[in-house]
């Protein structure tokens, strides 16, 4: 009994540093649904929302992303930066996440769950196309900026200027 | 009092210069029943293609890419659409825009998937910038008068097993018909256009 007990406990110890560890490698990536898009707007408060769509097979998105994750690290005191992938759920743990932790993604980002894609580009942007890579500006909860296309670290950093005046 | 009117005006300019540099971003393109400026591509398959001169009354311009995942699962789907309605005096061009996709690539492709309609080059993406293309795939119709009549998707899913909304065929049929087009514009999610 005694030894069914401490392997329970060995196990709980062993997943928990597992989450964890994961956690910590920026492996965390959760399902984007209309309300969970409608929870972050509510927790950000006076943050700027920058978010990202973005996918492993598009190539400039995947050229713009180191500078996009350094220019949202260096100005995460006055916004939050939430990525969005746009990846097939069967790739999300073999292609999306490598991705991200080779990145050093080390907050918690999102993939597209929403049923329709379509409905997804409405709440973002009616005006959008759905051409990725992306990046829209937020200022309580409202759209105040887009970017289509590949970005640099100083085009991102010139529309957050804008956004933040 | 003047301090009041300093604070209006503060408010007022951070308006119109957040207002502007939204609209900065987001150039407004051709909408529907736009007229449409003509081009003329000159082929690597020696031909020339003039929309004045497509001889249709309706030509479905096609921005698609020999690598984009979000254009591969239509290869099927689309040229059965095609074989339908080119006898129904639709043509279809596929305009690959992408300045990292050469003219060999397109050969090959074209050649691997057997599509009944040409795929022209737009050097210097001309033609995408004509049109506003954001993205592959992303279609336009234009009828006889070079008008434009929709824009959008070819449907509203790359998996074909999911489709609801087959949104190009079903504008082509009220076209046909005479009818005014229900639902003359649809967006999906594709690959940026790597333009020059």
């Amino acid at each position: 009994m005694k030894k069914v007990k401490n392997l329970i406990l060995l196990s709980t110890i062993f997943i928990a540093v597992f989450i964890s560890f994961n956690i910590a490698n920026g492996q965390e990536i959760k399902p984007l649904k209309e309300d969970v898009l409608q929870q972050i707007f509510k927790e950000s408060n006076d943050k700027i929302v920058i978010i990202n769509l973005w996918a492993h097979w598009c190539a400039p998105c995947k050229e713009e992303f180191p500078d996009l994750v350094k220019f949202g690290k260096a100005n995460s005191d006055d916004s939050r930066l939430i990525l969005i992938s746009l990846d097939e759920k069967a790739d999300i743990e073999t292609k999306t996440v490598p991705f991200l932790k080779k990145n050093n993604v080390d907050f918690l980002s999102y993939y597209n769950a929403f049923d329709k894609d379509e409905k997804l580009i409405t709440l973002i942007d009616k005006n959008w196309e759905g051409a990725i890579p992306s990046t829209f500006f937020f200022k309580n909860g409202k759209l105040v900026k887009s970017l289509v296309g590949k970005q640099t670290e100083q085009q991102f950093k010139k529309a957050y200027d804008e956004v933040n005046q | 009092m003047s301090k009041l009117k300093s604070v209006i005006f503060l408010v007022l300019l951070t308006f119109a210069l957040t207002s502007l540099s939204y609209s900065a971003e987001n150039p407004s393109d051709l909408k529907i029943g736009d007229k449409v400026s003509d081009f003329t591509i000159k082929n690597f398959d020696g031909n020339s293609y003039s929309l004045s001169n497509s001889g249709r009354n309706y030509t479905v311009i096609m921005f698609w890419s020999t690598q984009c995942p979000n254009v591969q699962p239509y290869t099927s789907r689309i040229n059965t659409l095609a074989n339908e309605y080119m006898s129904k005096g639709v043509s279809f061009w596929a305009v690959n825009s992408n300045s990292s996709e050469s003219a060999d690539d397109i050969k090959a492709h074209l050649s691997a998937k057997g599509y009944p309609f040409p795929e022209l080059k737009d050097e210097n993406n001309v033609v995408a910038d004509l049109f506003g293309a954001q993205k592959t795939p992303e279609v336009f119709v234009v009828d006889k008068n070079m008008t434009l009549v929709y824009h959008g998707r070819i449907d509203n899913d790359r998996d074909e097993s999911k489709v609801t909304s087959s949104d190009l065929k079903n504008a082509l049929d009220e076209l046909i018909a005479g009818k005014p087009v229900s639902k003359s514009t649809t967006v999906s999610f594709g690959c940026g256009i790597k333009r020059k």
